[in-house]
Parts: structure tokens; sequence; C-alpha cells
């Protein structure tokens, strides 16, 4: 599960009113090697809840001093953007889980899937 | 120079194709017919390979009105010879730029001319030691389609260029062509011949005429003749696999060329989140990540052995970067309100289907989490059956006008919505205010009708 999969990601349990941002934990982290596309890091940052980005980055130690506060024009700034490149597309969970940060419901990773199943049992 | 070509395409996938070469050859005079499309392009093998909405890409040789046979087996038995010796030399011509397109593509993908000698000198001698195994790494070898041809090589090796270097070598080392006929015959010529009696008949017309050898097993030439009540065509298929067998992918799934068109539907640019919530074994994603690389893609799916194959299958098409998979279930997504751009998905036929909830019921609830989870401009593209299609175009109410119900496009009122739609279905009719249907096209999925469905989000009509 890369960083950005995971700022799309929120927990449903019932009764949970946002369910987001879920909470990391790692047990295996892989790194890789992912082509930088300027356009492509500039087009999704407006599509972030960027806090939650620089949050999750954080506790796995790899927000590389990310800005807790998004900065105007950052969409020319190329060290900037590599920066949050690597952040959301390079970092990958492997195993561990997430954690609703309302219910504490757990969501187990398994090889880089997440079950966001509430309920195995179910159909 | 512009040679004519043309594809055979799926029922209803005409208008992609004729979209596809207008668009990736800049192909002129196209011309559609029922399963088939006729253009005129540059005979750029590259290019040509590119074409994801086909079937299978063929150089045209002619194409004119009915043969209308006599009954008269003698007589029809001239006509055919008649129609097949008339122009010899459009034969000829016709084989000549189908050997010069295999030629170009062995050129392109090695780069260097020298080094295609080179070659060529390498493989006529082995071609002398081994002339069986040369056949069978002939007919079994694929000939891909790739971006590009750099990557072409790359990606696919030497195999599928050795194939055609060898035929190509085989053939400049005076051997004859060798060729065999695949001829498909309907309406009222089916009457007088069997399609096999026609294709012998043709077959032995060209070995008198141009002295070629007939060879069903390993032919260098392919001959392929659609004879029915509105035309009849001729030509040679520029490759030896349909450009629908994707290099990439073990096809498991959906038909590649519905999946592609289906992607091509998506609106996808750069930096564009693309979801499919029922992915099964990620052939829609496959096919829309290869040609539209610059998205990112998620595949959702309930079921662990489809998400274990998608898994297979997107390493095998080299897309991990861009391609994620969660396990979830479609009807209640682990996916942040109004934060997807994009949504395909395959809505499965009732019969596989997980629940034992008839799909008519589950419909609305489905689309009710595809809506959400879009961003107001954003489009879903679903593959139907067509009963089901037909019950959402009676039964689903998109983009009304009607007062009542929620009133702003907020996250909170869509739960409330959702919540509604169960006395909905009790009313026969779903609303969607915030779906703008766009279009549908039918398409042939060989045995079953389906419909592909686009809509587009946009605030609720109660708020305009």
């Amino acid at each position: 599960m890369k960083l950005l999969t995971h700022n799309m990601l929120r927990s449903h349990v019932t009764g949970v009113t946002k369910g987001f941002p879920l909470l990391i934990r790692a047990d295996e982290v892989k790194l890789s090697n992912v082509d930088f596309n300027q356009d492509f890091v500039a087009r999704m940052i407006p599509k972030l809840e960027w806090g939650a980005l620089v949050e999750a980055a954080d506790s796995l130690g790899h927000a590389s001093d990310l800005p807790r506060e998004l900065e105007t024009g950052y969409e020319n700034n190329e060290e900037f953007l590599r920066k949050v490149h690597h952040a959301l597309l390079e970092v990958e969970v492997i195993e561990g889980a997430l954690k609703c940060p309302e219910s504490g419901t757990e969501f187990r990773i398994t090889r880089g899937i997440p079950n966001m199943l509430i309920n195995e049992e179910e159909p | 120079m512009q040679t004519r070509f043309f594809c055979t395409a799926g029922r209803g996938m005409e208008r992609f194709v004729s979209e596809e070469v207008t668009q990736k050859l800049s192909a002129t005079e196209v011309e559609v017919m029922s399963g088939k499309v006729f253009f005129s392009a540059e005979p750029d093998l590259c290019r040509l390979k590119q074409l994801k909405s086909a079937e299978r890409l063929f150089l045209l040789l002619k194409k004119g009105s009915p043969l209308s046979l006599p009954k008269n087996k003698g007589i029809a038995r001239l006509k055919v010879n008649e129609y097949i010796n008339e122009q010899p030399q459009l034969w000829l011509q016709c084989f000549a730029i189908w050997e010069k397109l295999q030629e170009k593509a062995l050129s392109a993908a090695h780069g260097d001319h020298e080094n295609v000698a080179k070659r060529k000198s390498q493989s006529t001698s082995y071609l002398k030691t081994s002339k069986r195994s040369k056949q069978d790494a002939a007919f079994e070898s694929p000939v891909q389609k790739h971006k590009n041809c750099s990557e072409d090589q790359k990606v696919m090796g030497n195999d599928g260029l050795n194939v055609t270097e060898k035929q190509f070598v085989s053939q400049s080392s005076s051997d004859p062509v060798t060729f065999r006929v695949s001829c498909r015959c309907s309406g009222s010529n089916a009457k007088v011949f069997t399609a096999q009696e026609l294709g012998y008949l043709i077959a032995s017309s060209l070995t008198k005429q141009f002295d070629w050898k007939p060879n069903v097993r390993m032919p260098i030439l392919e001959v392929f003749v659609h004879l029915n009540d509105l035309y009849s065509v001729v030509g040679f298929p520029v490759l030896r696999h349909p450009l629908a067998n994707r290099s990439y992918t073990r096809n498991t799934g959906l038909r590649s060329t519905t999946a592609w068109a289906m992607g091509s539907l998506a609106e996808i640019s750069t930096g564009a989140l693309v979801l499919d919530p029922m992915c099964g074994v990620g052939t829609i994603l496959v096919e829309a990540a290869k040609e539209w690389p610059h998205g990112q893609f998620f595949g959702i799916d309930i079921i662990n052995s489809q998400l274990e194959s998608a898994v297979v299958n997107v390493k095998k098409a080299g897309l991990q970067e861009v391609i994620e998979f969660l396990k979830g279930s479609v009807l209640d997504l682990p996916i942040v309100s109004g934060s997807i751009d994009a949504v395909i998905s395959d809505i499965p036929f009732g019969r596989k289907f997980m629940s034992t909830k008839n799909m008519k019921e589950l419909l609305p609830a489905i689309l009710r989490e595809m809506e959400r989870v879009l961003r107001v401009g954003g489009v879903i593209v679903l593959l139907l059956s067509q009963s089901l299609y037909h019950h959402l175009k009676v039964n689903f109410y998109f983009n009304g006008a009607d007062s009542r119900r929620f009133s702003i496009a907020d996250k909170d009122s869509l739960n409330t919505d959702k919540g509604g739609s169960k006395e909905d279905i009790a009313n026969k009719t779903i609303w969607f205010d915030m779906l703008v249907p766009l279009e549908s096209h039918s398409v042939s999925l060989g045995v079953t009708e389906a419909v592909i469905f686009k809509c587009k989000k946009t605030i609720s009509s109660l708020t305009l």
C-alpha cells in the first residue's frame, strides 16, 4: 500500500463519522524507485488531504521534512515535488495494519494489500 | 505513402476502432461496416500495432460488391476463378507491400540495417539446418504490439522479431511463397459452396496463377477472403496474431478490446485517480493503465483468489507502480467521498456474483457508492448486461428535476441518501440526482450482448 492509496482510504465501521485518516502500523516497509513525473505530482497534490499525507509519512519515518502546511507556488518547486513524489509513491507498506481513528478497528495489510472488510465472515 | 487497411472488430466495437485509427494513425477514408473498419494510413507497423480496440489487422487487397455466385457449381467455379485472377498485378503489389511491412518492422526494431543484414545471413544458414523448428517457432511465437518499437524490443526480447525475420529471409532466398486461404462465406454464396470448398478453389486458383504453394500448417502468407451478401473482401493479415491478444496479459477476464474501450471513455488524464471497485483479475485496470499510464489506478475485490490473480497480471504487465489493490466490498467502499476521478467497472452478470441477492436489487446501492466516491466532474463507465441496462433505463431516474429529497451534494446528505435508497427500491424509482447519463454502446461479448454505459457526476440539479 502506497501512501497515495492511504490518502484515499477511510474506515466505514458503523457509527464512525469520518474514519479518516487511518493510523498506520507498519511491520514491513518497502522503498522502491518510481520514475518522477512532475506534472503527475503537481496535479495530485490538490486532490490530497495534505495533513494526512505528512502525518502518515512521518509515522513511517519518511516525511523528509515535508511542511505541515502546503505552501503556494509548489507547482514549480521541483525539489519539493520530488519529496512529495517519494512519500506518495515510493514508500510502500507491505505488512502491517491500518487502524480506524475512532473505533480502533484494525485492518490487516498483507503482501501490500489492505483488507478493508469489516467482518471477514461476511459474504 | 497511404496504404489501405482494414480491421475486424467485435460487434458494437466498430465506432471505437474508427475513432482509434483516426486518432492514432491519422487514418483517412475511414469506412465502417458491420464487423469491419476500412481505412487508409501510413504503412507504419509500429503505430499499427498500437491499435487496441480491433480484433485483427489486414492489408486490403480488394473490396467490392458481393460476388453473388450462380447456383450452377461449374459456372460458380469459373466465377470464383475469375474473381481471383482478374487483376494479378494487384495481388503481386499487395504482396510486395505486405513483405515490405514485415521488413520495416524488422529494421525499425533492430535500429540499423547493417545489423539486419548480418542477422539475415545468420538465420539463412540456420534455416537450412533446421527448417522444422523454424516453422514451429514461426507459429507459436507471438507478434506483439507495444507503445513503441524500442519498448517492443526490450520487453519482448528477440523471439517475435526473429520470426518475422526468418519468414522474410526464407522468402528472399527464392523459396516459393507458401500460403493458405482462410475463407468466410455467408448469405447466398454459402448455399453454393461451403467456406472450405471456396477456400480450396481459391487456393488452387492462386497456385496456378502465381506458382505459390499451399501450406495449411505453416504458411508464410495467409489470404483472408470474406464473401457475404453485402460485399466481398480479400486481404492479408499484417500480424500473425490478433491485435486483441495482448502480450502483457493472459486474458482471463473480460475481452481486452471491450476493456480498452471502457478505459477510452473514462477521460483519464495525468494524475487521474481511477477505481475499479469489482476489479476481478484486473483486466480493465491493466488495459487502461497500459494506454493511459499517467493516472493512478485502484482495484477493489472481495475475493482473495481474484486479487491474487490480479496481482500476477499487473506484475506481468509491468504496471505494479500504477495499480494498487484493496480487499473490500463494492457495497461499502473504503474510499473517501469525492476523491475518485473515474470509476470503471464490469458489473457481473448475475450468476457469478457473490451474493444471493439479485443484481437488479444490488445495482442501486452499487451505483450509489460509486457516485459517492466520485468527485464532481468525474465519470462512471459500466459494462452491464442488456437486461440490467434495460432495468436501469426504466427504473433509474438520472439527474431528475424533482423537488423532493436531499438538497446539497455534501457528504452528510449523501449518507442520508444511501439510507433512503431501500425505500426507493420499494417505489421502483431510484434517483441519481447527481449523475448525468452521457452515452451508451451495445457491444457483443461473444455469446452475450452487453452495454457500455457512461455517466458523469455533476452537482445536484436541485441546487441549480
